[in-house]
């Protein structure tokens, strides 16, 4: 059996009061609980509004989606602003094929 | 769609093009999808299936980790049979998933919980279906 070591990378930041996630590779059972702890941690402790940059995202599928479309409902049951950076490329497909990206909070980031 | 009670026999092709048994845990998804884009590449399959392909067996072994029911220490297993037209996977494992009368409750992705993953198979999928003679065998075909 194929050893892959960790698919995915989990990075945390506090920018001018506003919380920053930043996930890097593949969103599945295997991390989808850890974003979603990370996520909720920030807004607890650190920050009301949170920007989870999607844009080294490689791979979703349904327990990701399921993780965002379940933060996307915290934020609006606990009153915290979530906004998403859009994935690029293959990865986007998979929203559309769910139309989960016309419900979910995704931004344009200014950013470079 | 079409979605059958059972699968045609071929699905279980001898040799198959790529046979996995992996250990019924949260890396089994990656485990499988790392395996089936390795095929893609050297059977040279198209731009767009090896992502299809990919999300579709990783719901599959995804719901066989979760939802199975066996014994923790049964394997789930996956099978890729390449036709010149067709790829088509099956996914077993030892439990019942699925439970007896099976019928998909699709719902709209906007709801956090409920059979999301389905509604990608069934949505994505040019066939799929449920039987149960093993544990639970779940299988589907894309065009290659």
């Amino acid at each position: 059996v194929l050893d892959l070591g960790k698919t995915y990378e989990i990075e945390t930041a506090v920018e001018a009061g506003a919380g920053r996630v930043t996930f890097v590779g593949e969103l599945d059972i295997a991390s989808a609980p850890e974003l979603q702890a990370s996520s909720l941690a920030m807004v607890r402790d650190e920050a009301r509004e949170l920007r989870i940059d999607l844009s080294k995202l490689s791979f979703i599928d349904s327990s990701g989606l399921r993780v965002l479309i379940a933060l996307r409902d915290a934020a609006a049951a606990e009153g915290w602003k979530l906004s998403l950076t859009r994935p690029t490329g293959e990865v986007l497909s998979i929203f559309a094929l769910t139309r989960a990206d016309e419900h979910l909070p995704f931004v344009e980031d200014a950013r470079p | 769609v079409t979605r059958e009670a059972a699968g045609p026999e071929s699905l279980d092709p001898r040799p198959a093009d790529l046979r996995l048994e992996l250990t019924r845990d949260a890396n089994a998804p990656a485990v499988a999808r790392a395996a089936v884009r390795s095929l893609c590449d050297d059977l040279e399959i198209g731009s767009s299936q090896p992502q299809t392909l990919a999300l579709l067996v990783s719901e599959l072994v995804s719901n066989a980790v979760v939802h199975s029911g066996a014994p923790i220490d049964r394997p789930v297993h996956v099978c890729v049979g390449v036709s010149e037209s067709t790829v088509r996977v099956a996914v077993t494992d030892a439990g019942q998933g699925f439970g007896e009368g099976f019928a998909p409750a699709i719902r709209e992705p906007t709801q956090p919980r409920g059979r999301l993953g389905l509604y990608l198979l069934d949505r994505a999928a040019r066939r799929w279906g449920v039987d149960h003679t093993h544990g639970t065998r779940v299988w589907f075909e894309l065009a290659r």
